[in-house]
């Protein structure tokens, strides 16, 4: 067997992939294994986790690729810092430290888990492994095609935006755009100030959105934009990202849109800094949505490709990937199961396999790995017994969903994006409000303005929602939201968010359970709602010891796996 | 909780008496840390009646996170917010190496056993902040337990719905919690420690806190020495920034061994 190694880490999520004579087949995030959400430094666990179970050595391993140039980065941020070094001193403060735990120690720190000779060692621009990641999840026969791959980040190797022509083997560069002007560090910022974490609470902003308006989209348009596609931008006098370490906007963004909001405040869906919050997401949404679709028109038509991919952080955004695939021209639109950082571990990788004149890597599956659900463990004795066997399961599932039920579900391998996609989920019947509402509100303690997702088959998904058949794949791994058309039946509006879309998850794997499940019970639960099997601000689940912490914490009773039909013991 | 901080003094105002933020934010930091730290231990402790004993320990500590992380949310002036990352940040926790995997079970139990003991004198310290916040939360608190004090010793044994207590209820289970960490740990600790090791176990441990925390409350001296040093270096690099600027070659393939090979 011969491996490819990619890894990713130091700033967000970070992790490690395994691809096996060209195919991908594992993909580890090292916050599963820290139990820490967001872990970000080198991924020791998930890289001496897949060389324990794989047997790596250099003898076996023919390239271990790196997902950014690790100086490069650091460089470039401090060279735009020290242009105001007075200005910019607490953030230079930042960086100097920074220096002396980030990614240039990379190598020093590979060497705790791995002896590699150097020559395997790859470093892959950062945008690049974003687009690579993207390219390995387009469809087989349009990867054949020339490809226009759009990178929109917050920062990374000191570029925030990046387009590329890719054709077989070949990459090319068509744009670039440099830190500070970022539409990653701008819908940040605006995260920021609104209250959440920043890195961690921009989809609650993009949620926010829907239920507010406008209002200051010209404002942002005149005042803090210039747009001139594909290049944009930003007035960094009401920023301080730039600047100051602990704080996105400036003090003139508070002058103009008023005290920064306390997310608590945030929870009262009546208040008035509600509504301002969520008319500034509103706003911010806009806009990105704007530049996003006036970058991809320009790349069109500066080279004539219409097939796209989109990755980078901001690809994570799903109302507006669903604007992109709008977009007129785009023959097709792909965006990657993970397109942030930490799914950029899978272009690096791809980066080495493309580099002896492979093609690139097709990812077909959206689950890698083995079940870490280990019922031969003797502890898992101690805190699971068996409700059901695998021969009586399948109805039992069907009476416990349908009585409102709340399950966990625990199948094969693991989930490679942010998103529970039906193999480390939490589920119940759809047109179950009280149900629904449960989960939402009690067991995942999610603010009310943000619904709960639904998974169905691809029959349901085009009878009751406007399916963009240029982006089809993205619904596999919830990469786009879509829009509820007339015939969609009240008894699910609680899937819908205000704005009648849903981030749908369409289940096409005839062997899953929840396929069978949905399948068996059509006309009765044709959706079912899905979310990740996690306490609110945990990473999900890993193995059969996290599965009974997080059900004991969020007070779930049962557990469908491989294997059968669990409950926690008391 | 057995991860130690230090408790500066609690915040006096007309209103009544508050934890700073920045030590509730503490608090909910070693709490989740103690809770990741007995999970770890939980998955490679490799003997099913401890691990079963780590797991429930866990769970209290997960618990104890949710309620000082509601303390930290209820603060009328408070900007802080919870971020798991920061219990690595602050060194709360080391996740290349956790504490189990660091030390064999002895020294680990007698970590747990000491510093679960200094826990609960650092609970008893900060109870009349408690007691004001819970005063304050009273009117969203949905659900008052009747027989509070007949479900103690059941509710420490099980962790669902925390929140339909009210506080003054948490913090008073989360007392015993920590009595009974403290004495499970202490009883564990005497059966596979010598009373002279488990005597230097304990000064070494005390004695490490009490440096850990003489060092942390010494903020402006670190303070001053980080922008002392850190004037020096960016003096020293400013004149350099030149060459922190690497163009990238437009025209080539970027697939290229030559654009993988550097750092730069």
């Amino acid at each position: 067997m011969r491996y490819i190694l990619g890894i990713s880490g130091y700033f967000h999520d970070s992790s490690v992939c395994l691809l096996e004579n060209g195919q991908l087949i594992e993909f580890v995030k090292e916050e599963s294994l820290t139990r820490i959400k967001g872990t970000r430094g080198f991924p020791i666990r998930s890289l001496k986790f897949l060389i324990k179970k794989y047997n790596l050595t250099d003898k076996n391993i023919d390239y271990l690729a790196f997902y950014e140039k690790p100086l490069r980065g650091w460089a470039a941020n401090v060279h735009y810092s020290l242009a105001k070094p007075k200005q910019s001193f607490d953030l230079l403060r930042h960086q100097i430290k920074q220096f002396w735990t980030g990614p240039i120690h990379f190598i020093s720190e590979l060497k705790k888990a791995l002896h590699i000779s150097e020559h395997k060692l790859l470093f892959v621009p950062h945008h690049l492994s974003h687009a690579l990641s993207a390219l390995a999840f387009v469809p087989s026969e349009i990867q054949k095609k020339p490809l226009l791959n759009f990178v929109f980040d917050g920062v990374g190797d000191g570029n925030t935006t990046s387009i590329f022509k890719i054709q077989k083997n070949e990459a090319e560069l068509v744009f670039q755009q440099d830190y500070p002007h970022s539409l990653g560090l701008f819908y940040s910022a605006v995260t920021d100030y609104c209250g959440f974490l920043v890195n961690e609470g921009e989809y609650k902003l993009m949620a926010l959105a829907a239920f507010g308006s406008p209002l200051h989209y010209e404002f942002f348009r005149e005042n803090i934009f210039d747009i001139n596609a594909p290049s944009f931008k930003l007035d960094m006098s009401w920023f301080d990202y730039d600047k100051n370490p602990e704080r996105s906007y400036s003090q003139k963004w508070i002058e103009k849109f008023g005290p920064p909001i306390h997310e608590k405040e945030i929870n009262d869906m009546r208040s008035g800094s509600f509504q301002r919050a969520a008319d500034l997401a509103s706003s911010s949404q806009l806009i990105l949505e704007a530049i996003i679709n006036s970058i991809i028109t320009w790349g069109i038509k500066k080279t004539g490709i219409p097939d796209i991919t989109i990755s980078g952080g901001v690809a994570q955004n799903s109302l507006a990937m669903c604007s992109a695939a709008l977009v007129p021209n785009v023959s097709s639109l792909t965006v990657p199961p993970s397109p942030g950082d930490s799914g950029a571990a899978i272009g690096a990788a791809n980066f080495a396999r493309m580099l002896s004149g492979s093609a690139s890597i097709t990812c077909k599956e959206i689950f890698y790995g083995a079940s870490h659900f280990d019922t031969e463990n003797s502890v898992f004795q101690d805190l699971f017994s068996l409700d059901c066997d695998t021969k009586n399961m399948e109805g039992r599932l069907d009476k416990l969903v349908g009585s409102g039920k709340i399950i966990g579900c625990y199948f094969g391998g693991n989930e490679i994006g942010p998103r529970a996609l039906c193999n480390r989920s939490l589920i119940c019947a759809a047109n179950n409000r009280q149900s629904v509402e449960a989960l939402n509100l009690i067991v995942k303690k999610r603010e009310a303005f943000r619904p709960l997702a639904p998974v169905m088959l691809r029959s349901v998904a085009e009878k009751w929602f406007d399916i963009n058949q240029k982006a089809l794949g993205g619904y596999r791994w919830m990469a786009l939201t879509a829009v509820a058309n007339k015939n969609f039946p009240s008894e699910y509006e609680s899937i819908l968010h205000i704005d009648r879309t849903a981030r749908i998850q369409i289940l096409e794997d005839e062997e899953h359970l929840l396929y069978k499940f949905l399948l068996r019970n059509e006309g009765t639960i044709d959706m079912l709602v899905n979310t990740s099997f996690n306490v609110a601000g945990d990473p999900i689940v890993f193995d059969e010891i996290d599965c009974f912490v997080n059900m004991k914490r969020l007070g779930v009773d049962y557990i469908i796996t491989d294997t059968g039909l669990y409950c926690c013991k008391p | 909780m057995f991860k130690s901080i230090r408790v500066s003094d609690l915040d006096n105002s007309k209103d009544g008496t508050y934890l700073p933020s920045r030590q509730a934010l503490d608090f909910a930091l070693a709490e989740f840390s103690s809770a990741i730290e007995m999970l770890q231990a939980a998955k490679l402790v490799g003997n099913k009646s401890l691990a079963h004993g780590f797991v429930n320990h866990a769970l209290d500590e997960y618990r104890h996170t949710e309620f000082f992380k509601r303390l930290l949310s209820s603060g009328s002036k408070n900007e802080l917010r919870f971020d798991p990352r920061l219990a690595i940040t602050f060194g709360f926790v080391n996740p290349d190496k956790y504490l189990f995997e660091s030390n064999n079970l002895e020294r680990f139990t007698a970590f747990v056993a000491i510093n679960e003991a200094s826990a609960l004198r650092l609970f008893s310290k900060i109870k009349p902040a408690i007691d004001c916040v819970s005063d304050d939360l009273k009117n969203e608190i949905n659900t008052i337990i009747d027989e509070e004090t007949n479900h103690l010793r059941d509710f420490t044994k099980t962790s669902e719905q925390s929140t339909e207590y009210s506080d003054a209820f948490v913090y008073e289970m989360l007392l015993l919690d920590e009595a009974r960490h403290a004495s499970l740990s202490n009883g564990f600790l005497e059966k596979i420690a010598s009373p002279r090791r488990r005597k230097w176990l304990r000064i070494r441990y005390k004695v490490g806190n009490k440096l850990r925390h003489f060092w942390g409350s010494q903020r402006s001296v670190r303070s001053f020495v980080d922008k002392f040093i850190s004037t020096i270096v960016i003096g020293l690099i400013l004149p350099f920034r030149g060459v922190l600027r690497f163009p990238i070659n437009k025209k080539q393939n970027l697939i290229s061994m030559q654009n993988g090979k550097f750092l730069l």
